[in-house]
């Protein structure tokens, strides 16, 4: 019950206006059934006393207002179904995403790696169109009672017994219901998981990238027997699950058909002792299976409301996700970074990523993170720049402590590049726009033209200012890019986001020798005056910087600069030597 | 795959729960007509009746209405038997054919929403459109038996239903043209506005995410796309709509006239009250019939056809497939050439290779170099066999690969791709794949061990059988640079005659690279070739071959020391540039 109150007040809000005028689109759905009632009862009780006296139309006109009342009937039933759909539910559905998006912005990065944080994830996706559900089934319940006020009050005006016995026929209803949303719940939690092995499997098949490699390895096949083996098992689950619901519902029907059976004893009663009519125990033969269809609906929706509450746990347990974030804003300072004997340990795993880190970074300086993969190189980039909080130590940034620090106030002063930066399906400009689209508020910046093509002509990225506004990518039938092209729209997309310090992540990876040298020079010319901190296997690039950090198994082995380090003739120097002999 | 079996075709090959549903549907129609019977009798009747015959009334009524309790859930257990049944065919007859579909024609974005519009519960639409044609068929039925009982006595009732029978055959046409229309439309709608919201739900974009803070610009994007597409909805289904009523309105005067006309013979005498009622209720039930056989199951069944269509045309989807048998000996080769290789992306003007010549001999090592967007790719897509060139041709000793099989061309090669797949499976299945259907455990240790990724797998836990990936519960993730590793040791472990590495290396640290080009460049191996496609020319030095490419050819090629010594030439460029950041 809780969570339909909260479900309510979740959705009510997104688009009120909206609702009301659904609502109103509702209504002459709910009143007119009564009067078309009354016709017939008129239409039958006239018939069944036929005498030539009256002129025709005195029979007539009953017949043709019921015919006109279910035209308008039928009209406002089909609009209000289809603004329904498109007029309401669109931005309802869109109001919920945008709150499971903007979550998700704010959830730490630590959640990102384990699938249990996807699964919550798509339940509460699942779990939003159940608070639709809800939303909308509180909305046709009250129209519902409009109805049974009206049916039901025209009938208790024939006889007041009626009504008892259209309840009791009800009741099996709410049972049925409240054992269906078990049964159902019970479902979606048994199938998620093979769910996503039969989409994983599929997305392997069905893309053309990773295509590529089965149809060459022949192993199309192997991934197609695992779709199948998941397939079987959502099966088992399921015909299980249906073969419980289909005994529960014919027990129900023995129930219901039972109290029918007393109510059409009552009917007959009431005819025979002359309590109604023969019009209205016409109207009764008629409204009965309809007056009994809207308090199952009533009554069912009652049950689909509980069930929507069950289902939408869901989408509340990633919005309760607790996020822990500090208050203070991090500020402009002379000290960067300062870490003493930090250490790093992902969640859930026994072994640290990062041991007894200790250093320092003064503001203007530069940077190098070197070691080998797995040496804890990105996860300290992540530690530095933010995104993670240190398991042991103390790490201050901007001379403040991390854990006080308000996260999104430390990314407002850094720009980046990523290893795995994003290949967006949007425009040239959007894709550019989108490295400081936000500002700290929450509101779009608008968009700044030449700082967007010195950007574009920084990262050479030599596409016509005509082709701006195509989509790029394949997928939507855009413009195809290779991976270097990809690479330098991110490069343009972190020149274009304008910010003191520059966290670089393997910038280079896919851009040909060329190319990557005047970026190198030109990365030179964006270091000017910023902090920058570069993460990277190529030690050709860190020759000026101010201090090289050498990574070891999570370990800083060596620090210093690159005449200190060469000097040394310790791990640095090795690999730099390794390296330089393929250009001899 | 076969050619898909359409509902009828599943339906007739185990047509026992079907049979039972079809009989509910006719003991349906009879008690329909029972019904009217009886109430007719008991209304003319009921002032002269005995209380025994009065409760013979209400057990028969009572009965019936039993019946048409208990029919609803025993069909909806029916028809979840004959769903989950036709699903089971769908499931592996769909991916079967999934899985032999060629790369080229998954690249088309036709056939992307080709396949979302397809595995959409195609069951579902199977089932509705069996049922809904039962529907018709059981609603017919009861027409029949009410009208051939009361047209001997109104018969004037017939050419008016032959009128308005008319008039719905002419609507139904409108309505499922433009059910069909909206069917396509709203499945493709909704595709855009998925993307966008998935980009805010992609792990691996989550640090660009929240570090550019980009969550209310993407979602800006999501809303206007998802109420442009909206709109553009509700104009078309506005007129469907109107179509609607106008088409329910006549059903429903259908039903309605009958008030009016059983008027007349009411007046003359003909028939008395208790039909009149009896029949009320039976010809309303036949109006919310013909409603509903236009407003749900005909665009139901039209459903299922524009389903079946496409099942039919994702049948014809063009195939490229094999299955990897091992064989007792490596078929060999000595040299794949090709000749004037002309080859354009669909759609594009300027060809990607533009008159290409090539060889490559086995026992030899071959580095591709050159900018991106010059066609290295392009060229090893052509040379396994994922494209075919508009003009030119590719012959392995002298036979033209487009004549081969694509098994018999395939087991030549293997391959590790810029963009290798990351199987969220476990790390032994992750490199058994590239040889399917075997275990090879040697092998398989073999070559992680070239790969450099041996002793990271036995520091795991599970060694071999770690789970990579987030798809299970409790799945290690790795790094870039280790997926690499991965990939390669999935290359190695296939056998082959020449391997191909595009560009796998891009992650990895550098000493690590030249520990694996050490071992695989400089050790020349008489049975295979290898293709290094690359930009890091340090690798590419010891290579014993060198081709530049640029614009669609080769324009330089030759051994390290011979390209170095022509004096402008782009490699010579490229490499002393590459050098420079060492000094």
């Amino acid at each position: 019950m809780k969570n339909i109150v909260k479900a309510l007040k979740l959705v009510v809000p997104i688009a009120p206006m909206r609702m009301v005028l659904y609502l109103l689109l509702l209504l002459p759905g709910a009143i007119l059934p009564a009067v078309m009632l009354h016709m017939q009862r008129l239409l039958v009780d006239n018939a069944a006393n036929l005498t030539r006296e009256q002129p025709v139309i005195y029979y007539v006109r009953p017949a043709l207002l019921l015919i006109g009342s279910y035209m308008l009937f039928r009209f406002f039933q089909l609009v209000a179904n289809q603004y329904m759909e498109f007029g309401y539910f669109r931005y309802i559905f869109m109001g919920l995403d945008n709150q499971i998006h903007r979550k998700s912005a704010q959830i730490s990065l630590e959640y990102y790696d384990n699938a249990q944080y996807f699964q919550m994830v798509q339940k509460a996706k699942h779990a939003s169109t159940f608070l639709v559900f809800t939303a909308n089934l509180a909305i046709l319940s009250l129209v519902l009672i409009f109805n049974l006020l009206s049916v039901g009050g025209y009938l208790t005006a024939l006889n007041p017994w009626l009504i008892v016995f259209v309840v009791l026929v009800s009741v099996p209803v709410i049972l049925e219901k409240l054992q269906n949303a078990k049964h159902q719940s019970s479902l979606v939690q048994s199938t998620v998981q093979v769910g996503r092995r039969k989409k994983y499997a599929f997305e392997l098949l069905s893309t053309g990238d990773r295509k590529k490699e089965l149809a060459h390895y022949g192993a199309s096949r192997y991934v197609a027997d695992k779709y199948l083996s998941a397939c079987e098992e959502a099966d088992r689950i399921e015909l299980r699950h249906i073969g419980r619901i289909g005994r529960a519902g014919i027990g129900f029907a023995g129930i219901k058909a039972f109290f029918h059976s007393l109510s059409i004893c009552l009917m007959v009663w009431l005819l025979m002792s002359e309590k109604i009519t023969i019009g209205g125990f016409s109207v009764l033969l008629t409204s009965f299976s309809a007056l009994t269809n809207v308090f199952t609906q009533l009554f069912q929706h009652a049950g689909e409301i509980m069930q929507t509450g069950i289902m939408s746990a869901s989408f509340f347990s990633l919005m309760d996700l607790e996020i822990v974030d500090g208050t203070k804003n991090m500020e402009s300072n002379e000290e960067i970074a300062k870490l003493s004997h930090v250490g790093y340990r992902y969640p859930n795993t026994s072994t640290y990523a990062l041991e007894d880190i200790s250093l320092s970074i003064k503001k203007g300086e530069r940077i190098a993170i070197v070691g080998e993969n797995g040496a804890g190189k990105t996860t300290l980039a992540k530690l530095l720049s933010g995104f993670l909080l240190p398991s042991d130590g103390m790490m201050e940034l901007g001379g403040i402590p991390r854990s006080q620090l308000k996260e999104r106030s430390i990314f407002e002063n850094i720009t980046a590049v990523y290893q795995d930066f994003g290949r967006y399906k949007l425009s040239l400009t959007q894709n550019v726009y989108l490295g400081d689209a936000v500002d700290r508020n929450g509101s779009m910046r608008p968009v700044d033209r030449s700082k967007m093509q010195d950007a574009l002509d920084w990262a050479g990225l030599s596409i016509s200012l005509d082709a701006e506004d195509m989509l790029l990518g394949k997928e939507f039938g855009g413009i195809d890019m290779s991976g270097g092209q990809w690479q330098r729209l991110a490069l343009a997309r972190s020149y274009y986001r304008d910010r003191p310090i520059v966290f670089l992540d393997e910038p280079t990876a896919a851009i040909d020798p060329l190319e990557e040298m005047a970026l190198y020079q030109k990365l030179e010319d964006l270091a000017e005056g910023r902090t920058v901190v570069l993460v990277t296997h190529r030690l050709g690039a860190v020759r000026t910087a101010d201090q090289i950090i050498v990574l070891e198994h999570g370990k800083i082995v060596e620090a210093g600069n690159f005449d200190e380090l060469m000097e040394k003739k310790g791990r640095f120097s090795y690999i730099w030597k390794e390296q330089m002999k393929w250009y001899q | 795959m076969h050619r898909p079996k359409n509902i009828w075709h599943l339906i007739a090959k185990r047509p026992f729960i079907a049979l039972v549903a079809v009989l509910l549907f006719v003991v349906q129609a009879v008690f329909q007509v029972t019904e009217v019977i009886v109430l007719e009798s008991f209304i003319d009747h009921f002032s002269s009746l005995s209380w025994q015959k009065v409760i013979i009334f209400v057990v028969l009524l009572s009965g019936i209405h039993t019946f048409f309790y208990m029919k609803e859930p025993m069909l909806a257990y029916l028809k979840d038997k004959i769903r989950l049944r036709v699903r089971a065919y769908l499931e592996r007859v769909m991916i079967e054919k999934a899985a032999r579909i060629s790369v080229e024609a998954l690249e088309s974005a036709d056939h992307q929403a080709l396949l979302k519009r397809l595995w959409n519960e195609p069951e579902k639409r199977y089932v509705n459109g069996f049922f809904s044609i039962l529907q018709i068929l059981g609603g017919l039925l009861g027409m029949a038996g009410i009208f051939s009982f009361i047209m001997g006595r109104v018969p004037f009732f017939l050419p008016v239903i032959l009128v308005l029978l008319g008039l719905m055959v002419v609507s139904f046409r409108f309505i499922g043209k433009n059910k069909v229309a909206m069917y396509q439309t709203r499945q493709e709608i909704g595709r855009r506005s998925e993307y966008l919201s998935g980009i805010l739900f992609e792990r691996r974009l989550a640090q660009e995410k929240k570090l550019f803070d980009y969550t209310n610009y993407i979602q800006k994007l999501y809303e206007e796309e998802t109420i442009q597409s909206g709109k553009k909805m509700i104009k078309n289904i506005f007129f469907t709509n109107m179509i609607l009523w106008i088409y329910d309105n006549i059903t429903y005067l259908f039903s309605a006239s009958a008030y009016l006309l059983f008027l007349i013979p009411l007046y003359r005498g003909e028939i008395d009250i208790g039909l009149y009622i009896a029949i009320i209720p039976a010809l309303t039930r036949l109006g919310t019939f013909f409603v509903a056989v236009g407003s749900s199951h005909l665009p139901i069944y039209k459903e299922y056809q524009a389903c079946y269509k496409d099942m039919e045309k994702f049948y014809y989807l063009p195939e490229q497939y094999y299955i990897y048998e091992e064989r007792s000996a490596q078929p060999s080769f000595h040299v794949i050439k090709g000749e004037s290789i002309v080859f354009r992306y669909p759609g594009q003007e300027k060809p990607v290779l533009d008159g290409l010549d090539f060889s490559f001999y086995i026992g030899k090592n071959y580095a591709l170099v050159g900018e991106n967007g010059c066609g290295k790719s392009t060229l090893i897509k052509l040379l396994m066999g994922f494209y075919k060139p508009e003009s030119g041709s590719i012959t392995i000793d002298g036979k033209d690969i487009q004549h081969m099989a694509f098994a018999e061309l395939q087991h030549y090669f293997s391959a590790v791709f810029q963009d290798f797949n990351r199987y969220d499976y476990t790390i032994e299945e992750n490199i058994f794949i590239s040889r399917p259907g075997g275990k090879n455990e040697q092998d398989m240790q073999q070559a992680l061990r070239q790969a450099e990724f041996d002793q990271w797998v036995l520091s795991c836990p599970d060694t071999y059988k770690t789970k990579l990936g987030n798809l299970e519960e409790g799945g290690t993730d790795l790094s870039g640079g280790q997926w690499q590793r991965l990939s390669i040791a999935r290359m190695l472990y296939r056998k082959a005659d020449i391997y191909i590495w595009d560009e796998p290396t891009a992650a990895m640290d550098p000493l690590a690279e030249s520990r694996l080009y050490t071992a695989f460049l400089k050790k020349r191996s008489d049975q295979c070739a290898n293709i290094f496609v690359t930009h890091r020319l340090g690798a590419a030095v010891s290579a014993d071959e060198i081709c530049v490419m640029e614009n669609g050819r080769f324009v330089e090629q030759g051994s390290h020391t011979e390209l170095m010594k022509k004096t402008d030439g782009l490699y010579r460029q490229m490499f002393q540039a590459q050098k420079g950041m060492y000094q």
